[in-house]
C-alpha cells in the first residue's frame, strides 16, 4: 500500500527537530558550562543528574546518533524506495520510544523535575512512533 | 527557526526523491502509477541530466542541511540565555558569615548557594581548585550565604542543617557532606532528609541532641532568612551567584574565566 507523502514529511520534520534539539543540548554539554539553578526552571537538575549520561556519553549525544541514523534511513528510503529500510526506521523509533518512556519516568518519579528540552525530544519520538505503528500496521 | 527552514527544504527534496520511486522494483505497477499520479504537475526535476546526479544532489543536499542544523545549534548554544547578572552586594560580609580563608584576605568571594542545587555542588571543586592556584592561595576567602530556592523541597532544611552545624563550629564540614551526598538526600521526603542530616551530624561528631533542637530553632531560621533577604536585595535569582569584593560576577562559562575573575580582583587591589 502506498504511504502518504505527508507522513514521510512529518517523519522527516520530527526527526530533524529531534536532531536539532539533541545537537543543542550536546553542544551545551561539551562546552562544559555549569548552568545555574534558576527560580522556576528545573532543566539544570535534569541535565546535570546522573541519569543525563551513560558513562562518559551524554544522553543528548545518543539522541544525535538516534535521530541522525533515522534521518539517514529516511533519506535512503526515499532514494531506493525499499520498504525494508522504512521498517528498520520503525524498529529504531520503537527503541527510541522505550528510551523516551524511561526518561519521562526518571524525570517524573525519580528527579521530580521536567526539562522542556527533553520533553521536545519525547514529543518528537511520540509523533515518530505513532506514524511507525501506522506504517507497520498497513504493511 | 533554522530547523523549520531546513524542514521546508527537505520537503522539496522529498518531492524530488519521489520521482525515483518509479524506478523501484519493489513496487507494484499500481503503486508506481499512484506515485506518478501524485507527482503530476510538480515534476520540474524530471529534466535533470541523470538519475545519478539527482541522487548525489539528494544525499548531498540532505547531509548539508543536517550539518547546517547541527552547526546552527552549536552557535545557538553559545548565546544561551543566562540570568541577568549585575548589581552589588547589598550587605557586606561580616563576622556573622560562614567564612573560609584568612580574615585579612585581599579578595572576598561571596557565594549565594543552595545545598540542593546541582550547579552549586558542581562548583565546590571548581572553587577549591581556584583557591589552590599559586596566584590566589592565601589571598582569598569565601563567604557562604544560604539561598535555598523554592524549586528544591529540601533546600531550606539543608540550610538550617548547615547553620545548626555552624553553631557547633562545623559549618564547612557539613557543607562538604551535604554537597557530596546531594544525590542521596535530595529526593527524600523532608522527614527522611532530616534523618539523613542528623546522620551526617553524627558522622561529623556533632552533639546530635543539640543539632536536632538547633535545626528548628527560630534563630537558625532567621539566620537563613537574613541571607535570603540580602541575596534578594542584591538581585540574586539563581544559584550559585558570586560576588567578588562585593561586585557581581557574571556566571562563569569556564574554569579559566572563573579563575581570571578572581585574579583580576586581586590585581585591581594593587
Amino acid at each position: 500500500m502506498q504511504i502518504n507523502r505527508w507522513l514521510i514529511i512529518v517523519l522527516f520534520s520530527a526527526a530533524l527537530i529531534g536532531f536539532a534539539d539533541s545537537a543543542y543540548l550536546t553542544a551545551q554539554h561539551i562546552r562544559d558550562v555549569i548552568p545555574p539553578c534558576v527560580v522556576l526552571n528545573n532543566c539544570e537538575l535534569v541535565l546535570t543528574s546522573k541519569y543525563a549520561s551513560v558513562g562518559p556519553v551524554p544522553v543528548s549525544a545518543l539522541g544525535i546518533l538516534y535521530y541522525g541514523t533515522l534521518l539517514v534511513l529516511l533519506i535512503a528510503y526515499l532514494d531506493v524506495w525499499n520498504r525494508r529500510i522504512l521498517h528498520w526506521a520503525c524498529w529504531l523509533v520503537s527503541a527510541g520510544m522505550l528510551a523516551s518512556l524511561y526518561f519521562v519516568y526518571v524525570q517524573l518519579f525519580i528527579l521530580g523535575a521536567l526539562c522542556p528540552y527533553c520533553l521536545i525530544s519525547t514529543l518528537m519520538t511520540l509523533i515518530l512512533f505513532s506514524i511507525s505503528v501506522y506504517i507497520m500496521r498497513i504493511d | 527557526m533554522s530547523q523549520w527552514l531546513a524542514a521546508c527544504s527537505v520537503c522539496g527534496m522529498i518531492s524530488a526523491m519521489e520521482h525515483n520511486a518509479s524506478n523501484d522494483a519493489h513496487m507494484s505497477r499500481r503503486e508506481r502509477r499512484e506515485t506518478m499520479r501524485s507527482q503530476r504537475g510538480s515534476n520540474s526535476l524530471r529534466q535533470s541530466p541523470s538519475r545519478m546526479l539527482r541522487r548525489m544532489l539528494i544525499w548531498g543536499g540532505s547531509l548539508v542541511a543536517i550539518g547546517l542544523i547541527g552547526w546552527g545549534m552549536v552557535e545557538l548554544s553559545k548565546n544561551a540565555q543566562l540570568p541577568v547578572e549585575s548589581g552589588v552586594l547589598s550587605v557586606a560580609v561580616d563576622a556573622q558569615d560562614n567564612m573560609q580563608g584568612p580574615a585579612d584576605a585581599e579578595v572576598t568571594l561571596t557565594e549565594y548557594s543552595d545545598f540542593q542545587c546541582p550547579a552549586c555542588a558542581a562548583f565546590v571543586p571548581v572553587i577549591a581548585k581556584a583557591f589552590a592556584e599559586p596566584e590566589l592561595k592565601g589571598k582569598i576567602r569565601l563567604a557562604y550565604r544560604y539561598f535555598p530556592l523554592s524549586i528544591h523541597p529540601n533546600a531550606q532544611l539543608a540550610s538550617q542543617a548547615g547553620q545548626a552545624a555552624a553553631l557547633q563550629g562545623k559549618f564547612w564540614e557539613m557543607h562538604d557532606v551535604l554537597f557530596e551526598k546531594q544525590d542521596i538526600w535530595s529526593p527524600l521526603s523532608s522527614k527522611a532528609a532530616r534523618d539523613a542530616f542528623v546522620g551526617y551530624a553524627q558522622q561529623l561528631g556533632l552533639d546530635t541532641g543539640r543539632f536536632l533542637s538547633d535545626i528548628d530553632n527560630a534563630a537558625v531560621k532567621d539566620r537563613v532568612k537574613t541571607d535570603v533577604d540580602s541575596g534578594t536585595a542584591s538581585d540574586v535569582n539563581s544559584t550559585p551567584s558570586f560576588f567578588v569584593n562585593g561586585v557581581r560576577m557574571t556566571h562563569p562559562q569556564s574554569y579559566e574565566e572563573f579563575k581570571q575573575n578572581l585574579i583580576n580582583a586581586l590585581d585591581a587591589n594593587k
